[in-house]
């Protein structure tokens, strides 16, 4: 009989181009790719420029980086309503605590400084995901109910340490997170909250991709029941995803009240749909089990440059959710459409 | 050997009380009426007066009327977040049919009986497509009732871009001779128990929830089923839709806000397991009617402006939480 000799395939163009099709976010890349192409055409080449660039990282960084946590959530099978009212509740807290208006300050008898304002903001951030985590894992509760309810206990919070106002003026230093740069000398400075975007993203993606926690995430998702007979112990994953999804929720947060400064009710509307837009446009299956965190920095990053070429366009509000609706179910349609392929 | 005999057990009080409890949604019932006592005590008896009964009554009836829809697709372990775009469009839709001003996008005033019926069927429309979505292209029921809320949301934005206000709706009179809202929603939740319970339909609906596959095997049309549910869906959000034009006499985008979460939040509360296959049309009545009085909670109670929110969530997550763990025992 002939011998079976298994030679690699020889490096063509065309098999380069077949390794990289088949690799799982090519699909999202060449979208990307292609939506910043259309808008430099269909505007003018405006939103190129080096400034408009640094523009989106700065203002996809809030839903990118809520993105993230809600990828874990949505790795478990799960999902988080809750980011909008946690943002709001620990933004509130940390103003109200670092504002200079001392009739807001609830906590302190000055305004109190970010290295203890901040790690403050993200405590309360957990403590709200481990209520969340408590209520899907302990007791069971649906995590679109328990989110719910975390979602509105937490915004009726934010409202008592508000009183209803905006706080304004807060300590300078705090400007950082949202409006700061770093190397100023190359390309006038990398934005400090696209630096804290892609920062998360790399932990995210070692941790879900490189440790036997992001083992165990996936496992929970995609086979609770093999997974809990492996070993693992879903409840307490489960419980961790919520508090991680809070955590990350609460810097977005952050990342946004420091670029405007100010804090509202209003301040975090809809940045729950944007969250989950970006882990499902990235890939995440609803279903739990699948997705990649690669995908989801992508997704992000797809959502924030459509919104800041609408935003060039000078497109108004709604026109803007309906794309982003529109976006949601195309993408999801393509991912669909691509398994069902295979 | 003696003879058995079956007698029915005598209906004492002891005996109702028994029955009551061990329905499924007996608890609920209490726990509503523990609740409406709570809240009574600590307002020191403002949220009891007439008036404002009345006013939570209709508000939940109206909010009310999407759950009866929602309640159809959380049985076939779908969902519909299209609700308040939906509801929306329907709203302005029949706002810019009847309105005086000149907004209106017939050129003249519309009556009732011609901008009702459109109302319903922009509605139901609204639900073909998402039942297309859903059962064509598979896209899951998240994300595409997710999409079609925001298109329709935008919808209703760019039918008159704003308030229309001034028009005619006087067969809906809310106070005065009879509160047609809450009556539409207990004719509504009414024939909804009765297709539920009574009808092939019905069964049929608990089927594909319970166990698709089961249902499929034996000859159901599983995705017909889901189609229908939808549509369902779409004319009960723009009945709501109707209810809500007409108790404002106007049109706008921010009076059915909030309207998707609190009509799966009121049949979470009823009892339905969000993965299909479980509940009952009273368990929707009673969570609706809890809802509204969630809502209510803030307005007389002047908690100060977090306690509304704060205390909404905390009835949704005890409400379901309770109820999870009853069953959890019962097991």
């Amino acid at each position: 009989m002939a011998e079976v000799v298994e030679r690699a395939k020889p490096l063509t163009a065309r098999e380069v181009v077949r390794r990289a099709l088949a690799y799982e976010n090519a699909t999202l890349g060449i979208i990307l790719a292609a939506i910043i192409a259309g808008l430099a055409v269909a505007t003018g080449g405006k939103t190129i420029r080096i400034n408009n660039l640094k523009m989106v990282l700065v203002q996809g960084a809030t839903m990118g980086v809520a993105g993230i946590g809600q990828a874990f959530t949505i790795l478990t099978a799960g999902i988080d309503l809750s980011p909008a009212g946690i943002a709001f509740a620990t933004s509130a807290t940390g103003c109200s605590m670092m504002t200079t208006q001392m009739w807001q300050n609830k906590f302190f008898s000055y305004p109190a400084p970010i290295y203890i304002g901040v790690p403050l903001m993200m405590l309360i951030g957990i403590g709200f995901g481990a209520i969340s985590g408590l209520l899907v894992s302990r007791i069971g509760i649906p995590p679109l109910i328990a989110t719910l309810g975390v979602w509105q206990i937490s915004y009726g919070t934010g409202f008592l340490v508000t009183g209803g106002f905006t706080i304004t003026r807060m300590v300078k230093p705090l400007t950082f997170f949202g409006q700061g740069f770093l190397a100023k000398q190359f390309f006038g400075g990398f934005p400090v909250a696209g630096i804290i975007w892609i920062v998360v993203g790399i932990i995210a993606y070692f941790v879900l991709h490189y440790t036997s926690y992001g083992r165990a995430v996936f496992a929970a998702g995609g086979n609770p029941t093999m997974a809990w007979l492996s070993g693992v112990n879903v409840k307490n994953i489960q419980f961790s995803v919520y508090a991680i999804s809070a955590f990350l929720a609460t810097l977005g947060g952050l990342i946004r009240t420091s670029r405007v400064m100010s804090l509202s009710e209003s301040s975090f509307a809809g940045i729950e749909l944007q969250s989950i837009a970006t882990a499902v446009v990235g890939g995440t299956s609803l279903a739990g089990g699948k997705g990649n965190i690669l995908g989801v920095v992508l997704g992000g990053l797809i959502i924030a440059v459509i919104l800041n070429g609408l935003t060039v366009m000078n497109a108004d509000p709604f026109t803007e959710s309906m794309i982003l609706g529109l976006l949601i179910v195309i993408a999801v349609g393509v991912d669909f459409w691509r398994r069902g392929r295979r | 050997m003696a003879e058995v005999i079956e007698r029915p057990k005598p209906l004492t009080a002891r005996e109702a009380a028994r029955r009551v409890l061990a329905h499924e949604n007996g608890m609920l019932g209490i726990a509503l009426v523990a609740l409406i006592a709570i809240l009574a005590g600590v307002s020191r008896g403002r949220t009891i007066i007439r008036g404002n009964m009345a006013d939570v009554l209709l508000q939940s009836s109206i909010r009310g009327v999407t759950a009866v829809g929602q309640a159809f697709i959380i049985l076939t372990a779908n969902i519909d977040l299209s609700v308040s775009g939906v509801g929306a469009t329907s709203m302005m839709l029949g706002a810019a049919m009847m309105t005086k001003e000149w907004q209106n996008i017939l050129g003249y005033q519309a009556s009732p009986f011609m901008a009702i019926p459109a109302m319903l069927a922009i509605g139901l429309a609204w639900g073909l497509l998402n039942g297309l979505l859903v059962t064509r292209l598979r896209i899951p029921s998240l994300i595409a009732t997710f999409g079609v809320w925001q298109i329709g949301y935008a919808a209703a934005y760019y039918i008159t871009e704003g308030k229309a206000v001034m028009e005619l709706t006087e067969s809906f009179r809310m106070y005065g001779d009879l509160p047609m809202a809450p009556i539409i929603f207990f004719v509504v939740a009414g024939v909804a128990y009765f297709v539920l319970t009574y009808t092939r339909f019905g069964r049929l609906v608990y089927a594909a929830g319970g166990n698709p596959v089961s249902a499929y095997l034996s000859g159901v049309n599983v995705t017909r089923i889901q189609f229908i549910t939808f549509a369902i869906s779409g004319i009960c959000a723009g009945l709501a839709g109707v209810l809500m034009c007409s108790r404002a006499m106007a049109g706008s985008l921010e009076a059915l806000k909030g309207l998707e979460l609190d009509s799966i939040a009121a049949v979470s509360i009823g009892g339905f397991s969000l993965f299909g296959g479980r509940g009952n049309m009273i368990g929707v009545i009673l969570g609706a009617i809890i809802i509204g009085v969630a809502n209510n909670a803030l307005s007389v109670m002047h908690m100060g402006h977090g306690g509304k929110y704060i205390v909404k969530g905390a009835i949704i997550v005890s409400a379901v939480g309770a109820d999870i763990l009853r069953r959890r025992r019962r097991r």
